[in-house]
């Protein structure tokens, strides 16, 4: 037997009696599992994507109205949010920012779906919840869930039907939303950013007011642009794929899609002449926006098309 | 199948399925959580006997469904209990760990699951590279690169009379 794997028999440990429970667990006819939390969807999608659109209907105003009337940022949504990342970033004055910001970003969506015609199917989703939450809470027993509920207040400050009626539900309509513009895309190039950026100016004072109630410190405009370093991989066109956590001689002679599968982290930037001066198997330093890549990628491997400069 | 002979196969693969749930999961709750699901599954499959080599099967059904979990909703925001390896730094005698050379295993816990599978299959389960990498559906130039990096990770991770030991085995 090997250091390794003694090193981890060791660490693991007996696992007889875990067996055995199972064992009772499985022929005793409980073969409900008591895993408590099958979501097959990526439930947390508007705190982990940064995903805007918008397109030549939301310039044009014909969705939504200048004055912002048709707009209303979901208090009790960002209230939770915010407790719901509190553990994710520490400092209170980003943690506002951010979670506001991303709060934005998936309204923006759906009112950008809305304006391309999606119609949002609210049975469909009231069904959708509903199931969701009878498959979470339906493996407990009574005294598992009052732990369960004890935990989640304990780590998060609020209950798990507040979770699934506001964050959860808004998640849903935020997917639902998603979907429709995957199988609906809109004609106009049009990048995150532009999204973003007219839908704040359309709402402007709505958001501003919301912000000045929450003491919400705005976004620093220099922190649009972040830096990615990483090996230059591939060069297909304009277009440069730069990864890190691996080093040139692992690479080569693999395709594009392998290596961003061995490579820990990786990106595609879109570089403009200066791509000439570029070599393979290089070291580089990107500056670029992270929302410029084309709203038609939101679920797909996206090209950052603004890269304000690179050394 | 009826219930004589689920019993049989729990009790023959029961401790390996839990255990490679554990590598996956580093949480026992929810790694016997998922072992269960596989032999309730593996009880509705109608021809077992004829899906060969039962170890790898069940085994392939374990890795799968612990990757769903650690993509799930779930695995990122519902915190029911603390990490085992937490656990395990926090609440077991250093000493003992130091005899148990638990070092390798912890530093092999901690690492990113693309990293740790392969270092599993490989060191725990025993694969050459080609096995690796037709169980885990990735091509061997994959597996290789993912092999150097997992070293590479843990060389930084484990004092040197550690990595000495690993890199030559």
């Amino acid at each position: 037997m090997n250091e390794v794997k003694r090193s981890l028999d060791r660490i693991v440990g007996d696992v007889t009696t875990d067996k055995e429970e199972l064992k009772q667990r499985v022929l005793s006819g409980k073969r409900k599992s008591k895993r408590k939390n099958p979501f097959p969807l990526v439930a947390t999608v508007i705190v982990m994507t940064a995903v805007l659109f918008f397109t030549f209907n939301v310039f044009q105003g014909e969705y939504l109205k200048k004055d912002g009337s048709e707009y209303e940022v979901n208090e009790e949504l960002y209230d939770l949010l915010l407790k719901s990342e509190q553990h994710e970033i520490e400092d209170p004055d980003e943690l506002r920012t951010v979670v506001m910001q991303r709060l934005v970003e998936s309204d923006s969506l759906i009112e950008y779906a809305k304006s391309l015609g999606y119609l949002a199917d609210e049975q469909a989703m009231k069904e959708e919840l509903a199931k969701e939450q009878q498959t979470f809470f339906e493996g407990f027993n009574e005294e598992e869930l009052n732990s369960v509920e004890q935990t989640q207040l304990e780590n998060f400050g609020y209950t798990y039907e507040q979770y699934f009626q506001t964050i959860h539900k808004h998640t849903i309509q935020f997917t639902a939303a998603v979907e429709w513009l995957d199988h609906n895309p809109p004609a106009e190039h049009t990048t995150q950013r532009e999204v973003l950026d007219a839908f704040l100016e359309t709402h402007a004072d709505v958001i501003t007011e919301f912000m000045e109630k929450k003491q919400i410190p705005p976004a620093d405009p220099s922190s649009v642009y972040v830096e990615f370093e990483g090996l230059v991989a591939a060069i297909e066109n304009r277009r440069v794929l730069v990864v890190q956590g691996v080093e040139k001689d692992q690479i080569e002679g693999m395709s594009a899609e392998e290596i961003q599968d061995a490579a820990y982290d990786s990106a595609w930037f879109e570089f403009d002449e200066t791509i000439e001066q570029l070599a393979l198997y290089r070291q580089i330093n990107v500056t670029f926006d992270p929302l410029s890549y084309p709203v038609s990628q939101a679920e797909q491997e996206k090209v950052f098309e603004d890269v304000s400069g690179w050394e | 199948m009826d219930s004589v002979d689920l019993e049989k196969v729990m009790d023959e693969y029961g401790e390996h399925l839990l255990k490679m749930a554990c590598f996956y999961l580093r949480d026992r709750e929810t790694a016997k959580d998922i072992v269960q699901e596989v032999f309730i599954s593996f009880y509705g499959t109608a021809n077992y006997e004829e899906l060969g080599k039962i170890r790898a099967y069940l085994t392939k059904l374990t890795v799968n469904r612990c990757k769903d979990y650690l993509r799930s909703w779930s695995f990122r925001h519902l915190q029911f209990g603390k990490d085992w390896i937490e656990t395990i730094h926090n609440e077991r005698d250093p000493l003992i760990l130091q005899e148990e050379k638990a070092e390798i295993a912890i530093a092999v816990l901690k690492l990113p699951i693309k990293y740790r599978e392969i270092i599993l299959f490989y060191y725990y389960e025993e694969y050459n590279m080609r096995e690796v990498a037709q169980f885990l559906n990735l091509s061997e130039n994959t597996v290789k690169t993912r092999m150097i990096k997992a070293r590479k990770l843990l060389k930084n991770a484990l004092s040197s009379d550690y990595w000495e030991v690993l890199s030559i085995e």
